[in-house]
């Protein structure tokens, strides 16, 4: 019985989690830079599950941990093949994935169906492990897969397995249409809807006429158009039943547990050595241990201590968690008022700095302007605003907030903001040069790696808690943290002090378990921490796309290849390598003043020169020596970690190129010709055939198997468009009329899909 | 102790400078209607200035500091509210969660203190209130000063309309 009751917790917890992220994908994917290249799968997709396993509850074994690590970091290289790997979600599903593949027919590059020598239509059927990191290869029937994912004939396992191959399909496919968007110069992106669903959304200005060749019977930019609205449709089909099967899901829980436990057995009249009150106790026992275990996850991010593996004690946490320990403290409206001046010393933070600031654009002014919306809700509706921002600006779902108490509530609140807003020289750092504020002195490169657009970087649309995040992460590794932790913004300091603000804080350092041993993990030298950061910095950059956790498509644009390939990544190189030249130089410098204290002098058997101790040539010679291996020590990391960036560019480059290669039509008009225009990662003309003909470059389609109307597959192709391959004799049916044994995606709805490499 | 010292007068000095700098006077004149009240503010260079009614209207009417910039009123050539503007709007509203944010009415006009543009509309609030809100932005030679209005949609009357009115009656005085 208990573990049943775990195994269905278990899975009401991953739900809330990896659903909690998908809501918020309408938004990140308005927020995406539409500067967007095609990138690799393993950007995105290990990220949706790293981020699911952070919020696993942590009852791991090593062991499992262990396989947890594997397949994540194969994930990386190979996203699909990592969900079919051993202990790996869909272990033994592969036929049952593969069979959502649909096999398309391949198209020219004006989107006509191409043949072979004996006329019959040329198809093709990507494949799980193959080109996994090329998006779009895979042609999905996602009606099919929607209907078997949420099928409730399937058991728990079969549906967590398509939940996560359905997040992955849909990623692939939507940042296949944002690098399509981007390389042909579109003008288009998915943003958000008012009702929260996903939309397509056209880009003023961002349009051009590299969009506006011909494909099928209309243009590019029209059929990508529909391509992408089709998308929408199927994501938002997606998101609306995962939701709804989420609220099936918690309500079946909850009438499990009700059931289970009995509500009869609380009375005079129940026998506590009874089943039903163990199983009432066991239910609570489990609830507790899952907010505990989700406070343990993020006790030190919360704010709640500063030092580094601190984690709270089964009393302490069920404390936090215990309603009936809620007396004494929220009476009256106190913890209302308290919430509401940690809600203003955190809008304070941003008026400081919006207010000081040049504005000089028409978003910042108007991100700004915004403010007073802020303000307005922070003080009229304290609580709501309060569980809105942590959710909205932090990232944290609501789960969080159900755990705690309404005294923890205001405490976990006020030491997140306080632990933000007292670090503000990294929220001063995230907004950039015009504060000339910058963190991390001891590497510049940090700020500038991490935090490079600056405020209007910033306003303009950074993911939903990226930022924040990052600067509370941050304050949290960072020298920055004892500072950071407990401190607000001194605004309303004073005014919380008087109605007991004192009492909070107080209360919040008797959370923090003393010890030496943990003490001592929170102690590291300036020169660890200043790796520690520079590696956090870059390691960011690229292997955390932040927002793309959520549905897999891809949101930061420095998590896209190319553009990190000249962009970030680039600049983190060219800033790393400078860091080389210069400890270089600073170990070239030590070296030569070493060599000048060993002048004159004689060697001992070792090769070491003689002093006499106690002697100041003899002091600065050991100095000069460990300041040697310091620095080497530091070229070491610096070099390694630049090698590191100079591989992911070149991977990332050659994934890039393979995605571009991808639907170029390459088989009938030259495939080195193809790949190197493609290769340009630059909007392109159209096409030109060899009888001068302009040939668009086609699209694929989503995939449904229900079609989108107006794909050139449809069309009998004008004779001057006819692939080259295709040639029919005079006479006989154009190449482009749909045979009959045209699969349904391609024939109904023109869904094309790429050649293989041929 | 020399350094406690060194801390102290280093101390000193910073916080005169931000006190000095957080209280700069503001060169705006608004008449409040009958029944709004004055909230403390310490601050005004970073905080808002904040009337609110008394009554069961809710209304507030809301000053922040002028901002420094020399853009213009964010109007498009042909005469439309300028997307980046909105843009910038709906960006802050998604990072913040505030939602159902719409822009009903704008309008630009000329006044004395620079190109004016009133801008009204709504939004949910947190507590999943329809709110109504008013904003009025004079864009200067150097500076931008704002006033804005919010209320629940529920609150009509003369409350809000002595309100609105107020708002036409606010002077910048930035130029």
């Amino acid at each position: 019985m208990k573990s049943y009751l775990n195994y269905i917790i278990a899975i009401i917890f991953f739900l809330q989690t990896s659903l909690g992220s998908m809501a918020f994908a309408d938004t990140q994917a308005m927020n995406k830079p539409t500067t967007s290249t095609p990138t690799a799968a393993p950007a995105t997709t290990p990220a949706v599950q790293s981020e699911e396993a952070a919020e696993q509850p942590s009852s791991l074994s090593a062991e499992e941990k262990a396989v947890q690590a594997r397949i994540m970091e194969m994930a990386k290289t190979r996203p699909y093949s990592a969900l079919l790997e051993k202990d790996s979600i869909c272990e033994g599903k592969e036929q049952l994935l593969e069979s959502f593949i649909n096999e398309v027919g391949m198209t020219d590059g004006n989107g006509n169906q191409m043949f072979d020598e004996n006329q019959k239509p040329k198809t093709y059927k990507g494949k799980l492990k193959e080109k996994e990191l090329e998006f779009g290869d895979r042609n999905f029937d996602f009606d099919r897969l929607s209907a078997e994912r949420f099928n409730s004939k399937h058991d728990e396992a079969t549906q967590f397995c398509l939940h996560n191959y359905s997040r992955m399909a849909l990623g692939e496919w939507g940042n296949y249409f944002l690098s399509r968007s981007n390389e042909f110069e579109c003008g288009l992106k998915f943003g958000g809807a008012e009702d929260g669903s996903l939309k397509v959304e056209n880009e003023t200005g961002k349009k051009t006429e590299a969009c506006d060749v011909p494909y099928g019977d209309s243009t590019l930019h029209d059929f990508l158009s529909k391509q992408m609205t089709r998308f929408t449709e199927v994501f938002n089909d997606f998101k609306k039943k995962e939701l709804e099967a989420m609220a099936k899901a918690q309500g079946e829980a909850t009438d499990k547990a009700r059931t289970e436990a009995g509500t009869g057995c609380t009375g005079p009249d129940c026998d506590p050595s009874s089943k039903l009150a163990k199983d009432s106790q066991y239910i609570k026992g489990t609830e507790e241990r899952l907010c505990c275990d989700r406070i343990n996850n993020r006790w030190e991010e919360l704010g709640f201590t500063t030092v580094k593996d601190a984690k709270p004690s089964d009393r302490i946490c069920k404390d936090m968690i215990e309603k009936d320990s809620d007396t004494g403290y929220c009476e009256g409206n106190f913890c209302l008022k308290d919430m509401g001046n940690c809600l203003k010393n955190l809008a304070s933070t941003f008026m400081r700095d919006f207010f000081s600031s040049i504005v000089d654009g028409f978003n910042v002014f108007g991100w700004g302007s915004q403010l007073m919306a802020l303000w307005n809700e922070v003080t009229s509706n304290p609580m709501q605003a309060a569980q809105n921002i942590v959710k909205s600006l932090f990232g944290f779902n609501g789960d969080y907030m159900q755990c705690l108490n309404r005294k923890s509530q205001t405490q976990y609140v006020c030491q997140m903001i306080g632990k933000f807003a007292g670090s503000s020289a990294g929220f001063s750092a995230g907004m950039g040069a015009l504060l000339g504020l910058v963190r991390g002195a001891s590497l510049g490169i940090v700020a500038k790696a991490t935090k490079g657009k600056g405020i209007a970087g910033y306003m303009a649309g950074q993911p939903k808690g990226g930022i924040v995040m990052g600067a509370l992460k941050d304050a949290g590794k960072t020298g920055a943290r004892a500072a950071a932790v407990g401190a607000v913004w001194p605004i309303y300091a004073g005014r919380g002090l008087y109605n007991g603000v004192k009492k909070t804080v107080s209360g919040t350092w008797a959370y923090v378990p003393y010890s030496l041993d943990k003490m001592k993990n929170g102690v590291t030298s300036a020169a660890a921490k200043a790796s520690e950061r520079f590696q956090t910095a870059t390691g960011r950059v690229v292997e955390k796309p932040g927002a793309a956790a959520a549905t897999g498509l891809e949101t930061t644009a420095a998590a896209t290849p190319a553009k990190a390939a000249g962009g970030n990544l680039g600049k983190q190189i060219a800033e790393a390598e400078k860091v080389l030249a210069q400890r270089n130089a600073d170990l070239n410098n030590l070296v030569q003043f070493r060599n000048s204290l060993t002048k004159g002098k004689k060697l001992d058997a070792d090769g070491k020169p003689v002093f006499k101790n106690g002697t100041e040539a003899q002091t600065n010679y050991q100095k000069a020596v460990e300041g040697i291996k310091a620095i080497e020590d530091d070229i070491a990391k610096v070099s390694a970690r630049a090698n590191e960036l100079k591989a992911k560019v070149q991977r990332n480059s050659a994934n890039n190129k393979a995605g571009v290669l991808l639907g170029t039509g390459v088989t009938s008009y030259g495939a080195e010709k193809s790949q190197a225009k493609s290769q340009s990662n630059k909007a392109k003309p159209p096409a030109v055939k060899d009888d001068g003909t302009p040939v668009a470059t086609p699209v694929k389609g989503v995939g449904t198997g229900q079609g989108i109307p107006g794909a050139g597959a449809q069309k009998a192709a004008p004779e001057a468009q006819k692939p080259a391959g295709a040639s029919p004799a005079a006479g006989e049916t154009p190449p482009a009329a749909t045979p009959a044994n045209k699969p349904a995606a391609a024939s109904e709805g023109g869904d094309s899909s790429a050649p293989p490499d041929e | 102790m020399r350094l406690i010292k060194y801390v102290l007068v280093v101390g000193f000095i910073v916080f005169g400078f931000a006190y000095v700098k957080a209280n700069k006077t503001r060169n705006f004149q608004y008449k409040a209607p009958t029944g709004f009240t004055l909230e403390d503010n310490f601050f005004p260079a970073f905080i808002p200035t904040v009337y609110k009614h008394t009554g069961a209207e809710q209304v507030t009417v809301m000053i922040p500091p002028e901002v420094r910039s020399k853009i213009k009123a964010p109007k498009t050539a042909s005469g439309e509210l300028h997307p980046e503007f909105l843009q910038g709007k709906r960006n802050f509203n998604q990072q913040f969660g505030i939602e159902n944010w719409n822009v009903k009415e704008y309008k630009f006009s000329n006044t004395n203190n620079g190109e004016r543009l009133e801008l009204s509309g709504s939004y949910t609030s947190m507590a999943g209130v329809k709110t109504e809100f008013l904003e009025h932005h004079y864009f200067g030679k150097s500076v931008i000063q704002s006033i804005h209005m919010f209320y629940p949609e529920k609150s009509v009357g003369k409350v809000v309309e002595q309100a609105k009115l107020s708002l036409q009656n606010f002077n910048p005085n930035i130029n």
